[in-house]
C-alpha cells in the first residue's frame, strides 16, 4: 500500500467492518466462481461479458477477468455494434479515474483501441486529449507519459506525419508550468534528439542558442532542482551541441555556463554561507569537457570534490571515487 | 531503533488469516507474489519453517495454468510472467523445483509460455495480451535462469532490448524512451547480471548509473524512485540492489537509510510500510528487510541483489555467460 | 418574521431535497428552524444563548450545537448576518438610517448615495444586489476552509475562484508575477531577480525551519529583510508585501508578515491554479447563514427580531424585549452591535476601519482572469495622489458572483487609516480605479499602435497583460463611470489591523476583576469581536475557537463531528469540493460539445486522486 496512513481500528469499528465485509465477500466470491465457470465452458456470450463488467467494477485489478473480457470481445467482434467500443472506452475511463496507476486498466485500454474497428485517427486524437487531461492533474504520472508516447506513435503511424514539434511544445508547456517536472524534461530530451536525427529542425544553430537561453533561465529560476541540472548535464555532453555550434562557440558556451553557475554559487555562499552542491556537481561535468577540449585547462575539480565530500556526506563515497580518478 | 524480527515474523504469519477481510479476496491476483514476499521475509529473518513447506508447495502447484503453462497468481486465474517467476522462486526456496523441472510436460509448457511471450524486438509481453515492460524481461530471464534454461536465442535479443531502456540520465525506463524509474534500474541491471552482460555497459555509463542511483537518497535517509518524489521503502531495495549489482553500494549513506527503514516499522503489529506511520504491507516488508540485509544489518541472512533471494538458494542457479 | 424585502436565503437556494440523483450526490440535511417557520416561543432553559448572527457567532453556534450543547441563537434584526450581513439596497438604506439614529453601535459616519436606476420600476431593483458589510476572500488553504469541509457546511455554499491580484504603482496596475511558471517564463525579469524571487518564495514556504534567515530581522521590518537579505527591488517588494501578503503599511513586522505571504503562496494550486475563492451570492453573509443552518440541523433554536434586555448572572436568567425569559446554564455570548441597553462591559473598540462600497455600471471584466468574476487591487503606501500612508485594498466582484446584475460590478474599498485622512485615501483610490477602467474599456484604444500588436497569425493581440500597463496620466476619458450606489461608513473594532484576535479581548471588565458592575445589564456575558479590517477569513476561526474554549473548557472537540455516512463521504470530500469550486465556470471551452463534457468530469474527478 502506498501512501495509506496507518489506522487504529477500535473493536467496534472492526466488528462493523467484518460484518459489512462478510456480505461483500459472499456477493463477490459467488460471482467470481460463476463467471470462471462460464469461462471454463468457453461461454462467450453477452451475459458473460456483463458478468465481467460487474466483477471488474468491483475489482479492476482482476487481470484474469480482463483477459476473459478480451477473449469474449474478440469472439463477438463481428457482431458488436460500433457503440459498443465507445461504451467500452467509457467503462475503462471510469475505472481509470478511480485507479489511475493500475497497469491492467491502461493495458486494456490500449488493447481496445488497437481493436477498435478501423482504428480511426479520430479515436486516437481523442485519447491524446484524455491523456492531456490526466497529465493536467498529475503531471508526473509515468503511466500517463508512457501512454502518451504510445498514442502519439500510433497517430504518427496512421497519418504518416511526425508530431515531434507539437509534442516538444507540449513538453515545454509542462516544464514552464512546473520546472521540477522531470518527466517533461525527459520527454524534451527524447524529442530533441529525434528531431535532430530526422532533420526536423531547420535552423539548427538558432535552435541550440534558444535551448541555451532556456536552460540558463531554468537554472536561475531554480538552482536547487535536480531536474534542471540533469538536463544541463545531458545538454553539455550532447555531441550535437558541439558539432552544431562549432568548437569555438562551444567552448565559449562552456565558459559562460561556468560564469553563470559560479555567479549562482557565489550568491548562495553569500546568502547561506555554503556552496550549492548542484552547482559544484555540474561544474565538474563542464570542466571534464573543457579538459578534453583545451589541454592546458586549469581545473578546479579537486577543490570542488573536496568541498562536496564535506557538504554532501550522503554521497561522500562517490566524490572520493571521483577524486581518486583525478 | 531496532529491527523487530519477531513482530515481522508474526505479521507475515498472520497474513493468511485475514480471510474475513474483503480486501483479502480482492487481492487474489497478487497471492502468489504475496507468498513469495512473505516467504522471503521469513528466510531473511532466519525463520523459513514458519510456513508449512508442503502446504506452500501444494498451493503453488495449484496455481499452475494447464492451458497456457506457467503459474497464475491464484488457482483458476491465468498465468502471467509476474506470477510465474514468483512460483518458481517459491519452489526454488523450498526445494520444490523438481515439481516443474522433472515433469517433462510442465517444463516444456513453462518454457513455451516464456519464450512465446518474447516479441521480435527481444522484449517480453507479460502474457498474450501485448503489455510490454522491462519488468517482464527480468521475469522471463530470471525464470529461465532458475530453471537452468537460458539460451542465446532468447538472451541476445532480450539483452539488446534491455540496453535500449537505458536513459541519458543514467537511469532505465520501462521501455525505450520511457522516463527513468528506480524499479527499472533493478529489472534492467538484474537482467544484464543474470545473463552475464553487464560489461555491455561502458565504465562511463556505470558511473552515470551510480550517480543517478545515489541521487535518489534524500536528506531524511530514505530513497525515492524518481527526482522530486517522496522516499519509499521499496525503493531502498530497487536502488540498493542496483548499486550492489554495479558494485557501488557504498555510494549512499548506510546508516541514514537503515534508520529510515526501521522508522517505517509498525511497532505494534509488525510489518513495514512505505513511509513512517503508514499502513504496513508484505511488499514493503520484504523490500525493507532485504534492503537491511544488503546494508549488512546484524543477524540477517545475506540476500542476492540480483534475485532478491538468499544467496544460499541462488548459488544453485545457472550462471549464464561465464564460460 | 423574516425581513420583508430580502435576498433569497441559503436555505431557499439549496433546499433540503433529495433531488440530486447522481451517485455520491450531496445530501443537504433538513432544516429545522430555518426552512420551517421560526418558532414563536423560546425554550425555557438552554446551555448557551448567542446574540447576533454574524459569522463568528454563527460558527460558534454550530460548533456548540454539534458538540451537544443546547443553543438559543437570536438576532435583533429581521435578517441573518449582523456585522457580516449581505444586504439588498433597501436593507442598506434602513441600516444607514439606523446608524444615523445611533441605533447601531460600532458604526458611524454612514453616507449613502443610490441612483434613480435602482427603483421598483427602474432598470434595477433593490434585491438584484447583495452588498456585504464585511467583504471577505477565502484562501484555499485556511482554517475556515477546513472547517467548512469538516462540518460539511460547504455543501450549502458555492465557491468561485479568484486568481488576479493587481498592484497599483506609478499610475498603473501591474499583475502579479508570483508563480514559478510566471517567474520562469517572464522575459523581462533579469536572471538574478528571478533567482531572488524564487529564493524568497522557497524560504517563506518554510520560514519556521529557517530562523537563521529571519531572526536577525525579527525586530525590523519585512521590507528590510526583502531588500537586504533577498536583494529584491521595489516592484517585487511591494508585490510581496501588499498584494501577496496583504500588509497594510511599510512597517509590516516579521514573522507575522511572513505568515501572511505564505498563506497566499501555499494556497496556490490546492484546488486549482488560484490562491483564493469567494462564496457566490454574498461572502461572510452567506457563510454565516450556512453555519446557522448547520446549527439548526444540530438542534439550535433560532429567533430573529429578538432583543436581549438583560442577563442576571445570579439567577442566570436572560430577559428579552418581548417579555420572554430563558434560563442560561453556561454562557451568554453577545455581538457588540447587539449589546443591551445599560450594558457596561462591552470592550472598547479602539480601531477604525473605513469602507467605501460602490456599485458601478460596468462589468469590469478587464480586471478579471478569464472565466473569473472577481479581482483584488491593492494600492500600496504613497501610490495615490492623497499620499496615502496606509494601503487601500479593493475587492471587485462581477456579476457572475450573483451579487449584482449583468453589466455591473461591486467595488469594495477599505482602509485602515485612522481619522479623516481615510476618506481622502478611499476617494483617491476610487478615482484611480475609475480612470483605469475607463481607459481599459475604451473602444478607441484598439487603434493605438503602441498598445496593440499583430500576432503571427494576423490577429490583434494585446501586449502585456493589461492595456493599463501604461501610465494613464495623460489620458482624458470621454465618458464617466456611472455609479449606481455609493456607501461610506466607518466601522470600529477591538482588533488592530494585522493582528489576530487576542483571547483577552473577550474578557470583560467584570471577568477580569471578578466583580460585577452595579446596574449593568450584561454582567457575566462574553462579547465577540467586531470584524477587523482583515480581508480574509483568517480571524474568524480563531475568534470562534477562543469563545468555544471559554464555554466548553477546551477546543479539542471543536467541530469534531461524526457523520454517519463517514465511509462513503470522506473519500469523496476533496474531489467534490474541487469539482464544485474549480469547474464551476468552465463551460465555454473550444472543441466538440460531447468531448468537452467528458473532459470536464474527467478533470474534475481526477483532481481527487492527485498526489499533492
Amino acid at each position: 500500500m502506498h501512501g495509506v496512513k496507518r489506522r487504529q481500528w477500535t473493536k467496534d469499528q472492526l466488528k462493523q467492518k467484518k460484518e459489512k465485509d462478510r456480505m461483500k465477500i459472499d456477493v463477490y466470491s459467488s460471482l467470481v466462481n460463476s463467471t470462471l465457470d462460464r469461462r471454463d465452458k468457453n461461454d462467450h456470450s453477452l451475459t458473460a461479458l456483463e458478468d465481467t463488467t460487474k466483477l471488474l467494477d468491483m475489482n479492476p485489478e482482476f487481470n484474469t477477468m480482463w483477459n476473459y473480457r478480451r477473449d469474449i470481445i474478440a469472439k463477438l467482434k463481428t457482431e458488436l455494434p460500433l457503440q459498443f467500443w465507445d461504451k467500452e472506452l467509457k467503462f475503462i475511463m471510469v475505472q481509470l479515474k478511480k485507479f489511475p496507476k493500475v497497469y491492467w486498466i491502461w493495458n486494456h485500454r490500449i488493447w481496445v483501441l488497437n481493436n477498435y474497428p478501423g482504428s480511426p485517427a479520430s479515436v486516437w486524437e481523442r485519447e491524446l486529449d484524455i491523456v492531456s487531461a490526466l497529465l493536467e492533474v498529475d503531471a508526473r504520472n509515468f503511466h500517463g507519459w508512457h501512454y502518451r508516447r504510445m498514442v502519439v506513435g500510433k497517430l504518427e503511424n496512421i497519418t504518416g506525419k511526425s508530431m515531434d514539434a507539437g509534442e516538444l511544445a507540449y513538453a515545454s508547456k509542462k516544464i514552464n508550468n512546473n520546472i521540477s517536472n522531470f518527466s517533461a524534461w525527459h520527454q524534451r530530451v527524447q524529442l530533441i534528439d529525434r528531431m535532430f536525427a530526422n532533420g526536423e529542425i531547420e535552423d539548427r544553430k538558432e535552435f541550440m542558442e534558444k535551448e541555451i537561453n532556456y536552460l540558463t533561465n531554468a537554472m536561475f529560476t531554480d538552482a536547487e532542482d535536480q531536474s534542471v541540472w540533469f538536463y544541463i548535464n545531458w545538454f553539455v555532453n550532447y555531441p550535437l551541441v558541439q558539432s552544431i555550434l562549432g568548437k569555438e562557440q562551444y567552448i565559449r558556451f562552456l565558459e559562460s555556463m561556468t560564469t553563470n553557475i559560479l555567479m549562482i554559487n557565489d550568491d548562495d555562499i553569500e546568502f547561506s554561507g555554503s556552496d550549492n552542491s548542484w552547482c559544484l556537481k555540474i561544474l565538474l561535468v563542464i570542466e571534464q569537457r573543457q579538459k578534453e577540449l583545451s589541454p592546458g585547462f586549469e581545473s578546479h575539480s579537486v577543490q570542488y570534490l573536496e568541498k562536496l565530500v564535506v557538504m554532501d556526506p550522503l554521497r561522500k563515497n562517490r566524490y572520493l571515487h571521483l577524486l581518486s580518478k583525478q | 531503533m531496532q529491527l523487530l524480527k519477531e513482530k515481522h515474523i508474526a505479521y507475515v504469519k498472520s497474513l493468511d488469516s485475514h480471510t474475513d477481510d474483503y480486501e483479502y479476496w480482492l487481492s487474489e491476483h497478487l497471492r502468489l507474489n504475496g507468498v513469495y514476499w512473505g516467504l522471503t521475509v521469513l528466510c531473511i529473518l532466519g525463520s523459513p519453517e514458519t510456513f508449512d513447506k508442503d502446504d506452500v508447495i501444494a498451493f503453488v502447484m495449484s496455481c499452475w495454468d494447464d492451458k497456457y503453462g506457467g503459474f497464475a497468481p491464484f488457482p483458476r486465474h491465468d498465468s502471467h510472467l509476474l506470477s510465474t517467476l514468483s512460483g518458481l522462486q517459491i519452489l526454488a526456496t523450498l526445494g520444490g523445483l523438481d515439481n516443474v523441472k522433472k515433469d517433462q510436460l510442465k517444463l516444456s509448457q513453462c518454457l513455451k509460455f516464456i519464450s512465446s511471450n518474447q516479441l521480435e524486438d527481444g522484449s517480453f509481453q507479460g502474457d498474450r495480451f501485448g503489455e510490454v515492460d522491462a519488468r517482464f524481461s527480468y521475469n522471463a530471464l530470471s525464470c529461465l535462469s532458475i530453471l537452468g534454461e537460458l539460451t542465446p536465442e532468447v538472451v541476445d535479443p532480450a539483452v539488446n532490448f534491455v540496453l535500449r531502456c537505458y536513459n541519458f540520465d543514467g537511469g532505465f525506463g520501462l521501455s525505450p524512451g520511457a522516463e527513468s524509474h528506480a524499479s527499472m534500474a533493478f529489472t534492467c541491471l538484474g537482467a544484464l547480471k543474470i545473463t552475464g552482460k553487464l560489461h555491455l555497459l561502458s565504465p562511463e555509463q556505470i558511473d552515470m548509473i551510480g550517480w543517478w542511483l545515489c541521487e535518489r537518497q534524500l536528506p531524511e535517509g530514505g530513497l525515492n524512485g524518481r527526482p522530486s518524489k517522496l522516499p519509499d521503502v521499496c525503493y531502498s531495495w530497487w536502488v540498493l540492489s542496483s548499486l550492489a549489482i554495479i558494485g557501488k553500494l557504498e555510494w549512499i549513506d548506510y546508516e541514514k537509510l537503515t534508520q529510515f527503514i526501521l522508522s517505517c516499522q509498525d511497532e505494534k503489529r509488525g510489518g513495514i510500510s512505505d513511509r513512517p506511520n503508514n499502513e504496513a504491507d508484505v511488499f514493503h516488508t520484504v523490500f525493507g528487510v532485504a534492503g537491511l540485509s544488503l546494508l549488512g544489518y546484524k543477524d540477517l541472512v545475506p540476500v542476492d541483489p540480483t534475485y532478491c533471494m538468499p544467496y544460499s538458494i541462488t548459488a544453485t542457479f545457472q550462471k549464464y555467460g561465464l564460460y | 418574521m423574516l425581513s420583508p424585502e430580502r435576498r433569497p436565503s441559503v436555505a431557499e437556494r439549496r433546499p433540503s431535497l433529495y433531488m440530486y440523483q447522481q451517485p455520491n450526490s450531496i445530501t443537504v440535511p433538513h432544516l429545522a428552524g430555518i426552512e420551517d417557520p421560526l418558532p414563536e416561543t423560546t425554550p425555557e432553559k438552554v446551555d448557551v444563548l448567542i446574540v447576533g448572527t454574524g459569522i463568528v457567532e454563527s460558527m460558534l453556534a454550530a460548533a456548540l450545537a454539534w458538540q451537544g450543547s443546547s443553543v438559543l441563537h437570536i438576532d435583533s434584526n429581521d435578517y441573518y448576518g449582523d456585522t457580516s450581513a449581505t444586504m439588498t439596497v433597501d436593507q442598506v438604506k434602513r441600516w444607514v438610517e439606523r446608524i444615523h439614529q445611533g441605533l447601531v453601535p460600532c458604526y458611524s459616519d454612514a453616507k449613502l448615495y443610490v441612483s434613480n436606476s435602482i427603483h421598483p420600476n427602474g432598470k434595477y431593483i433593490s434585491k438584484d444586489f447583495g452588498i456585504d458589510l464585511s467583504p471577505k476572500i477565502l484562501f484555499s488553504k485556511s482554517d475556515l476552509l477546513s472547517i467548512l469541509v469538516k462540518s460539511r457546511v460547504y455543501q450549502y455554499l458555492e465557491f468561485q475562484s479568484l486568481s488576479t491580484f493587481h498592484t497599483y504603482e506609478n499610475d498603473s496596475f501591474e499583475k502579479l508575477t508570483n508563480t514559478k511558471q510566471e517567474i520562469f517564463t517572464d522575459q523581462n525579469l533579469p536572471l538574478m531577480t528571478k533567482r531572488n524571487i524564487m529564493k524568497f518564495i522557497k524560504f517563506v514556504l518554510e520560514w519556521e525551519a529557517h530562523p537563521e534567515i529571519w531572526e536577525p530581522y525579527a525586530d525590523r521590518t519585512l521590507m528590510e529583510l526583502l531588500v537586504e537579505k533577498f536583494k529584491l527591488e521595489k516592484p517585487q517588494v511591494f508585490e510581496l508585501m501588499f498584494s501577496i501578503g496583504l500588509c497594510y503599511n511599510i512597517d509590516a513586522k516579521i514573522p507575522g508578515s511572513l505568515q501572511r505571504i505564505r498563506r497566499y503562496l501555499s494556497s496556490y494550486d490546492v484546488y486549482g491554479p488560484f490562491p483564493v475563492m469567494y462564496s457566490k451570492y454574498g461572502g461572510a453573509g452567506e457563510i454565516s447563514q450556512g453555519f446557522c443552518r448547520s446549527a439548526a440541523v444540530a438542534g439550535a433554536t433560532y429567533k430573529l427580531n429578538e432583543r436581549l434586555l438583560s442577563f442576571d448572572p445570579n439567577t442566570k436568567v436572560a430577559t428579552f424585549q418581548d417579555g420572554s425569559k430563558v434560563s442560561v446554564e453556561e454562557k451568554v455570548v453577545i455581538s457588540p452591535t447587539q449589546a443591551s441597553e445599560y450594558s457596561k462591559n462591552v470592550p472598547a473598540q479602539k480601531y477604525e476601519v473605513h469602507r467605501l462600497t460602490c456599485v458601478v455600471e460596468k462589468d469590469c471584466t478587464e480586471w478579471f482572469a478569464e472565466g473569473e468574476s472577481a479581482a483584488v487591487i491593492v494600492f500600496p503606501p504613497q501610490s495615490l495622489k492623497s499620499g496615502n500612508k496606509q494601503v487601500v485594498q479593493a475587492f471587485i466582484l462581477g456579476s457572475n458572483s450573483e451579487c449584482c446584475p449583468r453589466g455591473t460590478s461591486i467595488w469594495y474599498l477599505s482602509s485602515t487609516e485612522q481619522g479623516p485622512r481615510a476618506e481622502m485615501d478611499l476617494d483617491a483610490a476610487l478615482e484611480a480605479m475609475e480612470m483605469s477602467i475607463l481607459r481599459e474599456s475604451d473602444q478607441d484604444i484598439a487603434a493605438d499602435d503602441d498598445l496593440v500588436q499583430m500576432a503571427a497569425d494576423g490577429h490583434a493581440a494585446v501586449i502585456n497583460s493589461v492595456k493599463l500597463g501604461k501610465s494613464f496620466k495623460e489620458y482624458i476619458s470621454r465618458e464617466k463611470v456611472q455609479f449606481l450606489f455609493k456607501l461610506y461608513y466607518t466601522q470600529y473594532t477591538a482588533t488592530p489591523a494585522f493582528d489576530v484576535v487576542n483571547p483577552t479581548f473577550f474578557d470583560t471588565g467584570a471577568q477580569i476583576s471578578g466583580k460585577l458592575i452595579p446596574g449593568a445589564s450584561d454582567n457575566g456575558c462574553l462579547y465577540t469581536a467586531m470584524p477587523s479590517s482583515e480581508i480574509s477569513y483568517d480571524e474568524v476561526v480563531s475568534a470562534a475557537k477562543v469563545l468555544y474554549e471559554k464555554i466548553v473548557g477546551s477546543d479539542d472537540d471543536f467541530f469534531d463531528i461524526d457523520f454517519e455516512d463517514e465511509d462513503e463521504v470522506a473519500n469523496n470530500e476533496q474531489s467534490k469540493l474541487s469539482y464544485e469550486n474549480a469547474i464551476e465556470d468552465d463551460d465555454d471551452d473550444v472543441g466538440g460539445a460531447d468531448r468537452d463534457i467528458e473532459m470536464q468530469d474527467e478533470t474534475s474527478e481526477f483532481v481527487g486522486e492527485m498526489e499533492l
